[in-house]
């Protein structure tokens, strides 16, 4: 058997907490004797131990916070491990970012070359697939502008082009698929598949869409809060995952920095939590299953009116499935007030699959925001999971409401081929 | 099986560091300092009307001033070579050298979201930044040239010397980059200091006077200074008439760029690894 591609043993990240910007570092760093305080301490990452074999696709899912980038960015030789060790045979590229060392001031073409030298390719290789990368992105007619210029839609394009025609041995990807058009991020994880489906080929895969781990890597881990908790089958992996998910987000200081940038917070979600028919809080459905999505709101400050809009879209690639908009208050809201808004679905019709939600928060008008929240802050994914073997009964997005009739008689016109015996 | 062009690599991860950066797998990833260089090259003049000939006009105001002042009303000797032409070789050169180390030592810190996210040797950036000054220093050193034959001072085959010199003194700002990026990513002090001891090295060189009016009981102190052997080195290979350098002096500050390499080396390979985490 050959030896394995990448082979990690008691891996393990310590990071500092807290602004240390003292002559204590300058001594730690050249003094090896002196060890900074415990309670300083946080591991993002430690005693991880897994093995990963030459050609085999691996996911890694957990948490935000779980550890799975400083996984990444320790086998990527970004940064280095505080403890255990790791090897890896073989060419090395890291897909971290979309459009790494993309300078705006340069032209297509300069950050072609800048980008996929960066990335590991050597120049003559770059060179030798220039018009592919090209052709691959759709931007012939701009290699020459600045990408300053270019529309979002083309940088993404571009960006990953570049990405997509490296050749290493062992490729480590982050969640950057998750940008782009759903026709691009299509033909992008079309082509990391054929990435993956060649001969030798290593590929650690971290994302939040869980249908892109499924379709791509047969093994997954789980990490959780700096531990490998699950080193599997993949579809054992997920379940594994949403058992570790709180059932109920608490949404009161989560990533409020953002949400702040994005609204006046007058409003703010407090938290938000998923019911099933049997009343019991959980993020996991059937097909078919009743469903309440509970959202808590707290009035920090007095607001005329409330809109709340609510959006569901499908984590694999960001098309919305519906979207509700209500008014909820058309008379002032005093400070200090607390509601709750439920949306109950009688049946869900839809197929498995992970639902994105976004809530928002607004005046009548919808002229301001009051709050917004998605997967960003932390609102969990609807999970709709389905025992059914029939996979006509898993493919598609909705299960529609349908009567199929069907009617037999005889024909009249005799068929064919249904000649009478011939006759002796 | 590696595909053409690919390297069958095996990469340990531990969490020792390394006692010298691995120059192997620099050269390897050379293409990338080439590919740096050029980036900082097409994007240093964006917007700028005067473009590149700012690299030429930088140290002409302060060779007008040091010319009036020091050379006429104060009449400073010159090593018997005109005062402008004298000290124009002073101020070019520490303006190449000055680039150099400022640009070699906040070179980490200004690439800092790309190292965070793809691995490269690091040891790269800050070389880049040396290609990015001696290519810079190319405008200024052929002005300087026609400086020296304008004044009717065509020194003949020192002339071939010239640039050595000019890259010796690059080399040193390179050795005082490495020590100073990976610092400058823990401790932004660094930053402040640079410009101030910059400023300290032109009246410690000798750049507007020349090393003779140093006392004799000085002299030994002051020809530590690895500049004192390039500069009249550089004079002397640009304008006929300026007396030839020690070759001790030269030894010397030859041996200080090698020294400056080498510990910055190991200072960059000691501390890169924790770069990232504090940029």
């Amino acid at each position: 058997m050959s030896p394995p591609a990448i082979d990690v043993r008691n891996l393990g990240k310590r990071y500092l907490l807290g602004e240390d910007v003292s002559g204590d570092r300058l001594a730690r760093t050249f003094l090896p004797w002196r060890r900074a305080d415990a309670a300083q301490e946080l591991w993002a990452l430690r005693d991880v131990s897994f093995s990963v074999a030459p050609g085999e696709a691996i996911g890694i899912i957990g948490r935000n916070g779980a550890g799975k980038s400083t996984l990444l960015k320790l086998l990527s030789r970004i940064t280095a491990p505080s403890e255990g060790r790791a090897r890896l045979r073989g060419r090395i590229s890291t897909l971290l970012e979309v459009g790494t060392g993309f300078h705006p001031e340069l032209t297509g073409r300069d950050n072609i070359f800048l980008s996929g030298t960066i990335l590991g390719m050597s120049y003559a290789e770059v060179k030798a697939r220039f018009d592919e990368i090209v052709a691959f992105a759709e931007v012939e007619k701009f290699v020459d502008t600045p990408v300053k210029r270019y529309s979002s839609g083309m940088y993404v394009r571009l960006a990953f082009s570049v990405a997509a025609f490296l050749e290493p041995e062992i490729l480590i990807v982050d969640e950057v698929l998750a940008v782009g058009d759903a026709g691009f991020q299509r033909k992008s994880l079309a082509r990391l598949n054929d990435v993956a489906g060649q001969d030798g080929r290593t590929v650690l895969f971290v994302s939040h869409n869980l249908q892109a781990i499924r379709s791509f890597c047969r093994r997954a881990l789980v990490l959780e809060g700096g531990r490998l908790i699950f080193d599997g089958p993949t579809e054992a992996a997920i379940s594994r995952y949403l058992q570790s998910l709180p059932a109920q987000a608490d949404l009161r200081h989560a990533a409020l920095g953002d949400r702040l940038n994005r609204s006046d917070g007058r409003l703010r979600f407090i938290d938000a939590t998923a019911v099933g028919a049997d009343g019991q809080r959980t993020w996991r459905f059937r097909p078919g299953d009743a469903v309440t999505l509970v959202f808590t709101i707290e009035a920090h400050a007095a607001v005329p009116s409330l809109v709340f809009l609510l959006k569901l879209s499908s984590a694999e690639d960001g098309r919305p499935i519906s979207t509700i908009r209500e008014v909820i208050r058309r008379d002032a809201i005093p400070a200090g007030q607390r509601g709750t808004v439920r949306v109950h679905f009688p049946v869900l019709p839809l197929r498995p699959c992970e639902v994105s939600l976004y809530g928002w928060l607004g005046n009548a008008e919808d002229t301001v925001s009051y709050d917004v929240i998605d997967s960003n802050v932390g609102v969990p994914f609807l999970f709709i999971n389905s025992d059914d073997d029939d996979k006509y009964a898993r493919q598609g997005v909705v299960s529609l409401d349908y009567r199929l009739t069907s009617e037999w008689r005889a024909a009249v016109n005799r068929p064919a081929d249904t000649v009478a015996a011939p006759e002796p | 099986m590696p595909k053409s062009g690919a390297i069958w690599e095996e990469t340990e991860i531990t969490p020792a560091g390394r006692f010298f950066p691995d120059l192997v797998e620099a050269w390897r990833h050379r293409a990338l300092a080439v590919v740096f260089a050029r980036r900082n090259l097409k994007i240093r003049y964006k917007q700028t009307i005067l473009g590149r000939f700012w690299l030429v006009a930088q140290p002409l105001p302060l060779t007008i001033v040091l010319t009036v002042f020091l050379g006429k009303l104060l009449s400073v000797p010159s090593d018997g070579i005109p005062y402008a032409l004298f000290a124009f070789c002073g101020t070019a050169l520490w303006a190449a050298f000055q680039r150099c180390v400022s640009d070699a030592s906040i070179s980490l810190v200004a690439n800092g979201a790309l190292l965070s996210k793809v691995y490269f040797p690091r040891v790269l950036v800050p070389i880049s930044a040396f290609l990015t000054a001696v290519v810079d220093a190319v405008p200024l050193y052929i002005v300087l040239l026609i400086a020296g034959a304008a004044f009717g001072r065509f020194p003949g085959w020192p002339i071939l010397l010239s640039l050595p010199f000019l890259l010796l003194a690059l080399v040193i700002a390179l050795g005082i980059g490495l020590w100073m990026t990976v610092l400058d990513a823990l401790y932004r002090d660094v930053r402040v200091l640079i410009p101030v001891l910059l400023q300290l090295g032109i009246y410690i060189s000798p750049i507007m006077y020349p090393s003779s009016i140093v006392p004799p009981r000085w002299q030994p102190v002051y020809h530590l200074n690895p500049f004192v052997g390039i500069l009249e080195g550089l004079r002397w290979s640009v304008a006929a008439g300026a007396p030839p350098p020690l070759p001790i002096d030269i030894g010397w500050s030859v041996a200080v760029a090698a020294l400056l390499i080498l510990t910055g080396l190991a200072v960059f390979a000691k501390l890169e690894r924790v770069v990232v985490d504090s940029i």
